[in-house]
């Protein structure tokens, strides 16, 4: 579960002479476990600026972000200290744009066995599981095994996705992940997302379609409004 | 998820080159490291940290900011004008090390801190062989057995992937990057808890910089063992560290998450710093 109440973020520019950027203002909601809530608005309104106040890549300005961890403790995620959000985002915090984030140089299953293996799975089992997993998402047994720099950008979203997931998320951001995809490989995330929902993830998330918010979201929250609003 | 005890906890730490007068000696605002009135220059000013275990924790900076101070004088190859450091895996932390006997800081040299220089000349003897160079570290560390000793130093060189035919050859024949991954396997012979890297990379080619960033990673996960990474550089900071501290004139001035200060910098210099390599 999380609740957010009256979160905002100002950029202060001090190399343009100290001018103040707008990233949104008094954002209250509360998402919960096993539901999605879309986050809505026009381009510029700051869906991106918000999910990543909340995983703290951006410091919020005002405004609290109260989450209940795994093991039942309520920590504000806009103050928590450093060390305990690096903690929380390597056990149970997840993040995912339209970008791959990997380390370079590493096989696509070495990546998606090293993130299942956290946990108590053997090297074998992640490894055998990684491989059920690509299969899964249709990722030809051909690539597994090649650097995913090298992967179309269906492809690589896909991975995006396994990724975020195999590291077993309490609480998911998803920041566009069907952007500019084609259709197969949308339907392929949609059904990964679906899948997480029912294993009790809280997920938030925006999606720049609505058949995406139709087939996954139980709230949505206009950020025009600065409300929920019906999801459809 | 509770409080997490630091392996290395630095306190108030300054080293200043001059005298000091009425004014600075207050750690009054201190423009660029030098005081206006005694002008002794305060390499490191009232700096305080924690290393968590097994983060990489990133420091960068201008050049002339302090980063390299405060490495040596963690490592005792400097001393400090004041300041305290504890680290957990010696007296439990109960003792602050920059005031310990001289045989003591050689024992934590020895131990407890391994150092990487940016000049492999500063850490490594060139005219000893790859594997006298590792023994040399192990017999500090009272190792006597020369057996263990040529076992031991071949499987640290082996591991930083030096082939095992070159094991024998001096350094001074190595190439940059090779060097840098003698002086790596040197600064682990003892399992130190606590690893300092002061710009291991500059000065390499992309790819050879690359391959050492990807050993010194390797290296992190297997062992666990909590690293301060330096570097002028921003991409060797996002490509290693969760966490980083921005110094400029021997302070830290912004302290955060490497995603936040690269993406979202508060403080003005951060900013300057982060923008100019867009
Ligand atoms: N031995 C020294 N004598 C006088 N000043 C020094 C000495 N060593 C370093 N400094 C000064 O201390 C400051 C910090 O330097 P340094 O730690 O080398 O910075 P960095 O590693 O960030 O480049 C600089 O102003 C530098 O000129
Ligand atoms: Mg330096
Ligand atoms: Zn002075």
């Amino acid at each position: 579960m999380l609740q957010v109440s009256g979160l905002s973020k100002q950029f202060k520019m001090h190399i343009r002479d100290g001018l103040v950027i707008d990233g949104f203002n008094d954002v209250s909601f509360t998402a919960y476990k096993g539901k999605l809530l879309a986050v809505t608005g026009k381009s510029g309104i700051g869906k991106s600026t918000l999910l990543k106040c909340i995983y703290r890549t951006y410091k919020p300005t005002g405004g609290s972000v109260i989450y209940l961890s795994r093991d039942g403790k309520k920590v504000d995620l806009a103050k928590e200290e450093d060390q305990t959000i690096i903690w929380l985002r390597k056990s149970e915090l997840g993040y995912v744009s339209q970008f791959l984030h990997v380390i370079p140089r590493v096989s696509a299953l070495d990546i998606l066995a090293g993130r299942l293996l956290t946990g108590n799975a053997s090297p074998k089992g992640a490894r055998e599981e990684a491989e059920y997993l690509l299969d899964r998402v249709r990722i030809s047994k051909s690539l597994w095994n090649m650097y995913p720099s090298t992967f179309s950008g269906g492809e690589k979203q896909r991975l995006n996705i396994l990724l975020a997931i195999a590291a077993k998320p309490n609480l998911l951001l998803l920041d566009e992940p069907t952007a500019s995809l084609d259709a197969v490989s949308k339907d392929i995330i949609i059904e990964l997302i679906l899948d997480t929902k029912k294993k009790g993830v809280t997920l938030i998330g925006v999606f720049h379609d609505r058949d995406a918010i139709k087939a996954l979201a139980d709230t949505r929250y206009d950020m025009r409004k600065n409300r929920l609003v019906a999801v459809s | 998820m509770d409080n997490i005890m630091p392996v290395l906890a630095v306190r108030n730490m300054s080293v200043r080159f001059g005298e000091s007068c009425e004014y600075c000696i207050k750690g009054c605002a201190v423009e660029k490291g030098r005081c206006p009135y005694c002008h002794t220059i305060w390499a490191l000013n009232k700096v305080s940290f924690n290393l968590y275990p097994g983060e990489i924790l990133g420091i960068v900076g201008e050049s002339g900011s302090g980063k390299s101070t405060l490495l040596k004088a963690l490592y005792f190859d400097m001393e400090v004008s004041c300041g305290e450091a504890y680290l957990s895996e010696y007296r439990e932390g109960r003792e602050n090390i920059f005031e310990i006997s001289s045989q003591q800081k050689r024992y934590i040299r020895n131990h407890k801190m391994g150092m990487v220089y940016q000049n492999p000349v500063m850490g490594l003897r060139m005219n000893f062989s790859n594997s006298a160079n590792v023994a040399e570290k192990l017999i500090a560390a009272g190792i006597r057995n020369a057996g263990n000793m040529t076992q031991r130093a071949e499987y640290l060189l082996s591991h930083v992937e030096v082939p095992v035919s070159r094991i024998k050859e001096e350094p001074k024949n190595f190439s940059g990057g090779m060097q840098q991954r003698v002086q790596i396997s040197k600064a682990l012979a003892n399992n130190p808890p606590v690893l300092l890297l002061d710009e291991v990379t500059t000065g390499l080619d992309l790819s050879v910089q690359a391959r050492v960033l990807d050993l010194i990673k390797k290296i992190q996960l297997e062992l666990g063992i909590s690293m301060i990474v330096v570097s002028h550089d921003l991409s060797v900071i996002r490509m290693m560290s969760d966490r980083t501290l921005v110094m400029l004139g021997g302070r830290i001035v912004e302290e955060g998450l490497t995603d936040q200060i690269l993406e979202d910098p508060i403080h003005e210099f951060t900013q300057t710093l982060v923008h100019s390599l867009l």
